[in-house]
């Protein structure tokens, strides 16, 4: 017991210097004491641990609050007055919540969710499929029950005028056609007339007709895959609100469809090739004021880029342009006379183009299709004024499947020689440009 | 400009409380902030039940509101503990404290592959196993961090008497958990 006391009056430092002196002496000597020692702080730090778990729950303490009168903002306030450690945790969750960050999180949540609830809603299944000897038209939505009613609902209203009542809502026999379509959420994207023209081509499936009437506004993707239709349809509801049973149908012959190749809707040139051409906006490579030469060019930091569409992120082309760069440098003239030349003569650029654009960047609206990208180019001066590199960036905006405005930044460094010294001129040079896509 | 009452005594912020001004709000929510933790500790210990315990809690600190005097109780944690202990007292005059003798069991088992988790319910049990004037005196010694002579007061008994008591306690919680205590320190 006494060894205890010892520990203890050290753990509860009620010991003066010589007494811990002494105390670690005995430590050190007596294997008991220091075994003692040891769990005795073993314990001490199980108790320091066990009061961690202690806290008092957040209702009690509404409760005291609330039943002394102290305000929300009272605690707001104290909580801003506070700096001590523990406030941060427990005033700042109370506090929180009085001033409503955390009820706001918790309804942005609820909102967020809700959105996303009713986004999945819309993730409907629709089927149109044949069975051999005879087609049958099955309406199927996993995802909801309202919409199975919708859906059930206007099957019934088929079914109703369907001269075989006997049939299952969900099943009317009929041939429609023989192969299968799918209506659903798309990741694919068409774009302006393409996507009308895709559409176009649905409605004109004369067994169809009667049955898929797509909005022009919808959009609409087709696979490759010669029997297999895929729609995004954002109004999946009114796209049903169409399936009017048509008696006729019976009568139309099964019709093999091929789908997935568009050619059939592109017209005149269809290169995968497009036509640029831009002008400046931007640009800050004027040091000095240097009258820029336009004798023979009235194009000044002028572009013209044709580029092959290598596939739907890739492009490969070149490009020309018509820019001035200005340029400082000294010259020893015969006589030995030192010149420093400050100018800013044009350069008739023809570079090589690398351009990406990610898919997962674009942007597809129903009016609007946004291509970011990436491009670098390299090239030379027709005249041998120098080597130009070029960085840039910026958006390709389609207004047409065809048609399109370029915004583009790019940093350009000029290279140049003079008297076997090596110089460089930099610049950034905004522009925007029209462009025109020769393919579908 | 707000005040920082993290830095004030106990005495100063009592003080403001109970001038009953625009502050003393504020000096409340921060002897909240200094002692609610322990004193959800003592008061769960004691009564050995957490709802009950959450009960008393809420009256000591609303009592604690409406009594404190700067002139009169001058430690705070101690006055603090003694309306806790009060109410704690009279919640458990109806009651039998019940010990399962099963629990005791448990700690013999096989401490090969014991967690600190396990450890903490350990303590718990054996702390819980403990006579109420040990118990006591260790968890406002060890939960609540009062000085001998504050527990002294408190339990209405003398300091040695008090520091007595804690060290009897520790040796007992000690003894009932010498096999992990002898595994975690060997």
């Amino acid at each position: 017991m006494e060894q205890e006391f010892l520990i203890i009056e050290y753990l509860d430092g009620e010991m003066n210097p010589a007494q811990e002196e002494a105390f670690f002496n005995l430590l050190s000597q007596n294997e008991e004491l220091r075994s003692e020692f040891k769990q005795q702080i073993a314990l001490k730090n199980a108790f320091v641990k066990d009061l961690k778990g202690f806290a008092p729950n957040p209702q009690s303490t509404m409760n005291i609050f609330a039943k002394l009168g102290i305000s929300a903002a009272a605690i707001t306030a104290a909580s801003n007055t506070v700096t001590s450690s523990a406030s941060t945790s427990f005033f700042k969750t109370l506090t929180n919540f009085f001033t409503g960050t955390a009820a706001k999180s918790v309804i942005s949540t609820l909102l967020v969710s809700l959105v996303t609830f009713a986004t999945l809603l819309k993730l409907e299944v629709i089927e149109w499929y044949d069975e051999e000897g005879g087609s049958k038209v099955t309406v199927s939505n996993t995802l909801t029950k309202q919409n199975d009613n919708t859906i059930n609902n206007q099957l019934s209203n088929l079914s109703n005028n369907n001269p075989n009542k006997n049939e299952a809502p969900q099943t009317i026999e009929k041939v429609v056609h023989k192969n299968n379509f799918i209506f659903t959420i798309d990741t694919l994207k068409l774009k302006g007339k393409e996507k009308e023209k895709a559409i176009a081509l649905i409605n004109k499936i004369e067994n169809l007709q009667n049955n898929v009437l797509l909005a022009s506004n919808q959009k609409l993707n087709l696979s490759d895959i010669n029997d297999l239709v895929v729609i995004n349809n954002s109004s999946i509801i009114e796209n049903r609100s169409n399936l009017n049973y048509n008696p006729n149908m019976n009568t139309i012959p099964s019709q093999k469809v091929f789908v997935g190749s568009f050619s059939q809707f592109s017209s005149g040139l269809d290169l995968p090739v497009s036509i640029e051409g831009n002008f400046q906006l931007i640009n800050n490579n004027s040091q000095q004021e240097i009258v820029v030469n336009r004798a023979y060019s009235q194009i000044n930091n002028g572009k013209f880029t044709l580029i092959y569409n290598v596939n739907s992120e890739f492009y490969l082309g070149g490009n020309f342009t018509n820019e001035s760069y200005y340029q400082n440098f000294n010259y020893i003239d015969k006589n030995g006379r030192n010149f420093e030349y400050f100018q800013k003569p044009e350069f008739n650029v023809v570079s090589a183009l690398l351009r990406y654009s990610p898919d997962y960047l674009k942007v597809n609206t129903q009016y609007i299709n946004i291509e970011p990208m990436t491009q670098a180019s390299y090239g030379y001066d027709l005249n041998g004024g120098g080597n130009v590199t070029r960085f840039g960036a910026g958006a390709n905006i389609y207004l047409t499947d065809k048609l399109y405005f370029q915004l583009l930044g790019e940093y350009s460094n000029l290279t140049y020689s003079q008297d076997n010294q090596k110089y460089n001129s930099n610049k950034f040079v905004g522009s925007i440009g029209v462009g025109v896509n020769l393919g579908k | 400009m707000k005040k920082d009452f993290s830095k004030y005594s106990d005495i100063e912020l009592a003080l403001v409380m109970s001038e009953k001004g625009e502050n003393s709000d504020s000096a409340f929510m921060e002897f909240y902030q200094r002692y609610s933790n322990g004193l959800i500790a003592y008061c769960t210990k004691i009564l050995n039940d957490r709802i009950i315990a959450d009960d008393v809690f809420q009256e000591t600190f609303i009592k604690f509101y409406a009594s404190v005097d700067p002139k009169v109780n001058t430690n705070i944690a101690g006055y603090l503990i003694k309306i806790a202990r009060n109410l704690c007292l009279n919640h458990k005059r109806n009651q039998k404290h019940k010990v399962d003798i099963t629990e005791l069991e448990f700690l013999s088992y096989d401490v090969q592959n014991y967690e600190n988790r396990q450890l903490l319910e350990f303590v718990n049990t054996a702390v819980d196993l403990l006579e109420d004037d040990y118990k006591e005196a260790l968890i406002l010694r060890e939960y609540n961090g009062l000085e001998y002579e504050e527990i002294a007061k408190v339990l209405n008994i003398t300091a040695i008497n008090a520091k007595t008591r804690v060290c009897r306690a520790k040796k007992k919680v000690k003894d009932l958990l010498k096999p992990y205590l002898n595994e975690i320190t060997s």
